[in-house]
């Protein structure tokens, strides 16, 4: 996998917004990832994004496998195994989600103060601003690093085994490729 | 335990029971089925043509006015599923002998002893532990099937259940998804020796059909599969079709009459070239063989999401002084519908949305829309209502009539014995898109109850409501019609004047229809508040109706899951 720059917009304006002295307080695992050639992330922390990622309400739109293969009636998400996003970006989208689109926000502080791209609720006024299940920073942390794992830059057809960890053992796994045959 | 313990604990508690007088509950059987008792509501639609008229007629016109609340009955708090819909109450209650049984969004089943006549007790609760991360779609489950001494039902996730009516306890559980965009929402039908199900998620790449299973061990006797091949050009990933609401079943005939859901990808025609049947349409089914015998389709080569699963009426009305069975339907794409329900040729109709913009009209000789082209591949119809994109790339300007959930949708429809009309509840409006929906009266969301004239398939008599029509229909040998309104209204029209005889208010928007039943010889309506399903935040919808307070207040909608009980 390409070793991915952190999208440093966000982080600039925090920077400027909190100063210097905010940094070390913020878990920077998309820098780290920058800076360090083989980033390693705790299997039990991507466990834990795991049960977020089935647990919230990220597949309707995304898809189980993250691929953007909606289900039913929902709206059309990104196709997040061909994303290029870090860690901490990923968080703080999930978190505050989109405005002026369908990705919901998570946080259920967000837009309460200016902790989410340095803007409030007023700023948002006229923009689509959805609410989604709420979620805590720390399963926004795990969440975003199970993404960052076990979807980006992953084949966008899931494979039987990825397929048969969220569903148990339905037929209709069969039908795709093992990993094996993707080359895993 | 057994099966002979079980047997032996049975009878125990039936004579336990007998000695507390609490009446047994008999075996649901066929026979029972075709001549429910008055006072019962056995089946989805009450009877198996839909009719959901009740013979009870203690609550009249004349003194429907007194109606109040009896009691309420909570049931467990609404949730949301990984396809972040909330769960909702849209299943139609059955009342059984004094117990009611109720499903919700998550497939749990609720036992509710109404025999005190002033609380509902509930006996058991059945929680089938539908895991969240398959709870992929609408929450709504539409209702159980009774049958033998058992229950039918299917969870979020396609589980098809046999269920102990006594205890609750799940008899056993068969697994029907067959693809991961499939989920199962169906109130099953029991006719003899046969449950019928089948699929909802008809929005996503997946093939409907109609499944009868064994009600001894669930296993499939006929699949009926909803996608024709020769009719879709393209292959591969579409499709669509679901059933996603029960139909109806002609006994005389042996025929189950059903409602097709639309074609996927719903908005994009051109990437599915055909009349794409059995979409958008009704199919009369052997119910022994699974095998077509005729259909009706409504929208071919369809583009605006006008599925055709919502009520099938079945009745005889007097159609050029011939007695006829017919097949009643209320269209979703805004037209109603007279259908011969010997061959599936139509018979008569009209336009009961005051608002279409999709076709100028229906043909009178075909009941095809008046610019369909049965050589062209793809249909033109009113080019600029069009749909030929997906939802999410809409123009700004882009709109079409009737608004894209109906018309009337899947809310059922009833037909008066007494009155020979057919009322349908409606949504009136447009389709925008949602960033640029007039502000103005022009992008008002309402609704209406329709009464049609089952011989002429004219429009009788129309009352017009701030809100859309959402929950469902019913009438009765009372001369009433009791109706529901997104804006929490639950009301009585006189069902010859529509004239509105009683109101109450809920205060959130209701899914569900309403239902009739008597226990210890007193009348009942009953009626499930839950509302959800629909979008991302349920509280963005209805959007704007005629009534500005109704209209905020509704963007304040909370999640209530409440049994409601009327009596006089």
């Amino acid at each position: 996998m390409p070793a991915r720059l952190p999208s440093l917009g966000p982080l600039l304006r925090r920077m400027s917004l909190f100063g210097a002295i905010a940094v070390p307080l913020l878990a920077f695992p998309g820098l780290a990832s920058a800076q360090d050639a083989t980033p390693t992330i705790d299997a039990a922390q991507i466990e834990r994004g795991y049960a977020v990622w089935k647990g919230q309400d990220c597949i309707g739109c995304h898809g189980w496998a993250g691929n953007g293969e909606r289900i039913g009636e929902n709206p059309k998400g990104p196709n997040l195994r061909a994303i290029e996003l870090d860690a901490e970006t990923i968080k703080e989208v999930v978190l505050c989600g989109r405005p002026g689109t369908q990705m919901p926000y998570h946080d259920p502080a967000a837009y309460s103060d200016d902790r989410c791209y340095g803007m409030t609720k007023a700023d948002t006024a006229g923009m689509e601003l959805i609410r989604g299940k709420d979620m805590t920073a720390n399963e926004a942390t795990d969440l975003a690093a199970y993404i960052v794992a076990k979807l980006i830059g992953h084949p966008e057809q899931p494979n039987q085994e990825e397929c048969q960890a969220y569903y148990g053992k339905r037929p209709f796994c069969a039908k795709l490729p093992t990993a094996a045959e993707q080359g895993y | 335990m057994t099966r002979q313990n079980i047997v032996l604990a049975g009878v125990a508690t039936a004579a336990l029971l007998a000695g507390l007088g609490i009446a047994q509950a008999a075996d649901v059987t066929y026979e029972r089925l075709l001549n429910p008792e008055a006072g019962n509501w056995l089946t989805n639609n009450r009877t198996y043509d839909s009719n959901r008229y009740s013979p009870l007629d203690e609550i009249t016109k004349a003194n429907v006015g007194d109606l109040k609340v009896a009691f309420t009955v909570p049931l467990t708090p609404s949730s949301k599923g990984a396809g972040a819909f909330w769960s909702s109450l849209q299943g139609t209650p059955l009342v059984e002998d004094g117990v009611m049984y109720m499903s919700d969004g998550w497939g749990r089943i609720y036992a509710i002893d109404l025999s005190k006549g002033d609380r509902g007790l509930i006996k058991w609760i059945m929680d089938p532990q539908t895991s969240p991360e398959l709870a992929t779609g609408i929450l709504n489950n539409r209702g159980v099937a009774l049958y033998g001494d058992s229950i039918y039902s299917i969870t979020p996730d396609c589980g098809f259940l046999r269920v102990n009516k006594e205890t609750g306890e799940v008899i056993w559980r068969v697994e029907t998804q067959q693809n991961p965009v499939e989920y199962c929402t169906m109130a099953p039908l029991a006719i003899k020796d046969k449950i019928i199900i089948g699929p909802a998620g008809g929005d996503g790449p997946m093939r409907g059909r109609l499944e009868a299973r064994n009600p001894d061990n669930g296993d499939v006797i006929w699949t009926f599969e909803t996608i024709l091949d020769s009719s879709f050009d393209e292959g591969g990933e579409t499709g669509g079709g679901a059933t996603w609401v029960t139909g109806a079943y002609d006994a005389e005939k042996n025929e189950l009459i059903w409602g097709i859901g639309n074609p996927y990808p719903d908005w994009e025609p051109k990437k599915r070239p055909g009349d794409n049947l059995y979409t958008n349409s009704t199919v009369a089914i052997d119910a022994d063989t699974g095998e077509v015998k005729w259909h009706f389709q409504y929208t071919p080569n369809d583009s605006w999401d006008f599925d055709e699963v919502g009520t099938q009426q079945l009745y005889k009305a007097n159609i050029n002084g011939t007695d006829t069975n017919v097949l009643g339907h209320f269209g979703r794409n805004g037209f109603f519908y007279s259908v011969d329900g010997s061959n599936g040729s139509y018979l008569n109709g009209s336009q009961y949305a005051e608002k279409v913009t999709w076709t100028k009209g229906i043909d009178p000789k075909t009941g095809k829309p008046l610019e369909y082209d049965p050589a062209a591949k793809v249909q033109k119809y009113l080019a600029e209502t069009r749909m030929d994109f997906d939802l999410m790339d809409m123009p700004a300007d882009f709109e079409f009539c009737p608004y894209w959930e109906g018309g009337v949708n899947m809310f059922p429809t009833t037909y008066s014995h007494d009155t020979k009309l057919v009322y349908g509840l409606l949504m009136e409006g447009c389709t925008y898109n949602p960033k640029s929906r007039p502000t103005d009266e022009k992008g008002y969301l309402t609704g209406a109850v329709v009464a049609i004239d089952t011989a002429t398939g004219q429009i009788a008599k129309r009352t017009d409501f701030s809100s859309t029509g959402r929950g469902g229909l019913l009438s009765t040998a009372g001369g009433i019609v009791i109706g529901t309104s997104s804006n929490g209204d639950i009301f009585a029209l006189d069902d010859t004047s529509l004239e509105r005889l009683w109101n109450f208010n809920v205060g959130t928007m209701i899914d569900a229809p309403p239902i009739t039943f008597a226990v210890n010889g007193k009348q009942y309506i009953g009626l499930a508040v839950g509302p959800g399903g629909v979008g991302l935040g349920f509280h963005n919808y209805p959007g704007k109706n005629s009534n500005a307070d109704e209209a905020a207040a509704a963007q304040k909608f909370q999640p209530a899951t409440t049994m409601y009980f009327f009596s006089l």
